[in-house]
């Protein structure tokens, strides 16, 4: 016993080291492993206020970029109108093809308080939280393209995982080709790039063809602009495309989000309840 | 004792401002993330015992993690970089330095290489833990072994830079 006591007052000071280590890797881990933050609820409203004032000042000088982003996001809806369409072809996919259909997704706009795009794992800091009905897992969307999903909801902010995160997943279709497979991630390198994993080397896809969400996704709406096919390589033996995808949001100038409300994400998820695990 | 805890409080407040209002902002590359706000752990003084050193070092780590959504990254590569400020500091002849009115580690006391060996050393640990965690992957050794070493110079210069503006007189 006294040699355990005397063990611990020699080596008090890398102990408490130790320990204080462990509480921040138990952290990292727990990221890692995809749970809540651990500080976000407490610290998001002292920090939250801080980042909203910072935030307001810095709008300003982006006025113009964001009345640009508004016109393009205007332009692309007026375009979607039913009433510029001759015919509605439904063997292929058109946004917005049905209008008779009741609609499936609400939106709700929020502000961007914060949105990094200088780590390995980026999030974005939004203005609504889980008094305005937000949950972690919902899509959030920018005036002209995917921003991330929800990680993680306080009362008045939410933490959201931005497209710009090593973590991050999302289903994409050609529709030019009609491919809809593989999976865009990023590589953590370029916040003008993403990765579009998984195209087979036969299929014959071009430089600047759009990619958008595919309705495989579990989050976000179909036919969201993910970005433009960039440049495409085939690594040597690989039986896969290499594709950059230049996004269409630009994430270190975003001020706007959309949070994306799915009427039918509760039947959604009850019926992957009820899975049965083998 | 209140006016060094009002000084030091100021110049952590000035440290988290240049790091998270210019440094966290800037886009230079994927491999260049200097992350100059350390500079706070290098002019705390010698009379500081290394629990205190150790603790101020987690707190600073915890306010950067809190306000800039890494969940733990900064306050552990800070806390190594305490834990290697106090093996150093346990070196160094600190009390006849502070009898000649050298309250911390400077150039006046080690040289001006001898000063940038001991912040690029403990930079370059700091900066090593960080982007091991953020990438979390064995198999991103390499890369994060080079943004490590481009972003500890970048630091360094930033550092030292810092140093000339707020302390001219008294370090360098």
């Amino acid at each position: 016993m006294n040699v355990i006591l005397r063990f611990i007052r020699v080596n008090a000071f890398y102990i408490v080291f130790g320990l204080l280590q462990l509480l921040c890797l138990f952290q990292v881990a727990r990221f890692n492993s995809y749970q809540q933050t651990f500080y976000f609820n407490t610290s998001r409203s002292v920090t939250g206020h801080f980042l909203s004032t910072r935030q307001s000042i810095v709008d300003y000088f982006y006025l113009r970029d964001y009345n640009e982003q508004l016109t393009a996001e205007n332009l692309a809806l007026r375009q979607q109108l039913a009433g510029n369409r001759f015919s509605q072809d439904t063997t292929r996919y058109q946004a917005g093809a049905d209008s008779t259909a009741p609609f499936r997704y609400r939106y709700l706009k929020a502000r961007v308080v914060q949105s990094s795009t200088n780590k390995l794992n980026n999030f974005i800091t939004i203005d609504k939280g889980s008094k305005a009905g937000v949950k972690a897992g919902m899509a959030v969307l920018s005036p002209t393209g995917i921003a991330g999903i929800v990680h993680d909801v306080s009362e008045d902010f939410s933490l959201v995982l931005s497209a710009l995160n090593t973590k991050f997943r999302v289903s994409p279709m050609i529709p030019e080709i009609g491919f809809r497979e593989g999976f865009v991630s990023w590589d953590g390198k370029d916040e003008h790039f993403v990765q579009l994993n998984g195209i087979n080397k036969f299929e014959k896809i071009k430089k600047g063809a759009k990619v958008l969400t595919s309705s495989y996704s579990p989050h976000f709406p179909e036919g969201i602009s993910i970005g433009e096919i960039e440049s495409f390589t085939v690594p040597g033996n690989s039986s896969f495309y290499d594709v950059q995808v230049r996004l269409s949001t630009p994430f270190n100038k975003m001020h706007t989000a959309y949070v994306v409300f799915d009427v039918y994400r509760p039947q959604i998820d009850s019926l992957n309840q009820a899975i049965i695990q083998p | 004792m209140i006016r060094d805890i009002l000084r030091y409080t100021l110049l952590l407040t000035l440290a988290l401002l240049i790091q998270l209002l210019v440094f966290s902002r800037l886009n230079l590359g994927f491999m260049f993330k200097p992350q100059p706000y350390i500079w706070f752990l290098f002019i705390l003084p010698f009379s500081l015992n290394r629990y205190a050193l150790l603790f101020a070092a987690f707190g600073t780590g915890l306010i950067v993690d809190a306000l800039s959504n890494t969940y733990g990254l900064h306050a552990a590569s800070c806390t190594l970089l305490a834990l290697g400020r106090s093996f150093t500091d346990a070196r160094l002849n600190t009390e006849t330095a502070q009898r000649e009115g050298i309250l911390r580690p400077g150039s006046r006391m080690l040289g001006f290489s001898g000063y940038f060996l001991y912040i690029s050393g403990l930079s370059f640990a700091h900066h090593f833990l960080y982007f091991f965690y953020e990438a979390f992957r064995f198999s991103m050794l390499p890369q994060v072994f080079t943004t490590a070493l481009f972003s500890t110079l970048g630091t360094i210069a930033s550092i030292i830079l810092m140093e000339f503006t707020f302390f001219r007189r008294e370090a360098l």
